[in-house]
């Protein structure tokens, strides 16, 4: 199996697009009138990379408190 | 409600720089920007950012810090040793992380904050942005 390399900082990236991604998104579904359990599905998509997004920041600040 | 100028006294709009390598957030920051009425341009590297810095007249630039050519903390140290750190009116740092040495490095470059990107949906940066203009 291949090492697989990511920083904090390469993930915060991509979870910050996604996040951004998933407002605009959900944007358009309050104009357009989508169906509860799609909204919920998106809801849960944010929640998710919310919750990702604290997870990786406190990795990365354990990170630097174990290197110091 | 407090009605915000996006306008200077001459009714101009008010002028925001966008420099950000990641050309999904870039679009995004510019298109909900354009929507509030600003006037906005972009950059996607240093040495870009550096040039349209340099040509000044902005009232805000949003300066990300890793970027390809040159770094935003970089940008600044070539401005300031030019002299020619005081030809937009305000600087805020775009970061993934608020690394403290940065941020401190960029506030005696000149710059008046920063913005944690994974901390913000579109329409906090916006009222963020807002906050910085007045």
């Amino acid at each position: 199996m291949s090492n697989i390399s990511l920083s904090s900082h390469d993930l915060l990236g991509k979870l910050t697009i996604l996040k951004n991604s998933l407002f605009m998104l959900n944007r358009k579904c309050e104009n357009e009138k989508w169906e509860s359990s799609d909204k919920e599905y998106l809801k849960n998509a944010a929640e998710t990379v919310e919750k990702l997004i604290q997870e990786v920041k406190e990795f990365s600040l354990e990170e630097k408190i174990s290197s110091s | 409600m407090i009605k915000l100028e996006k306008t200077d006294a001459a009714g101009l709009k008010k002028r925001i720089l966008v420099v950000e390598d990641e050309p999904y957030l870039r679009d995004l920051y510019l298109e909900i920007l354009k929507e509030e009425g600003f006037k906005v341009d972009s950059a996607s590297d240093g040495e870009e950012a550096y040039a349209k810095m340099k040509a000044g007249g902005y009232d805000l630039v949003l300066l990300d810090i890793m970027l390809p050519k040159m770094d935003g903390l970089e940008v600044l140290r070539k401005l300031k040793e030019n002299k020619l750190q005081n030809l937009n009116k305000a600087v805020l740092l775009l970061t993934n992380l608020g690394q403290e040495t940065i941020i401190s490095e960029g506030v005696s470059l000149g710059v008046r904050g920063y913005l944690i990107k994974s901390d913000y949906t579109p329409d906090n940066l916006v009222k963020e942005i807002k906050e910085a203009l007045k």
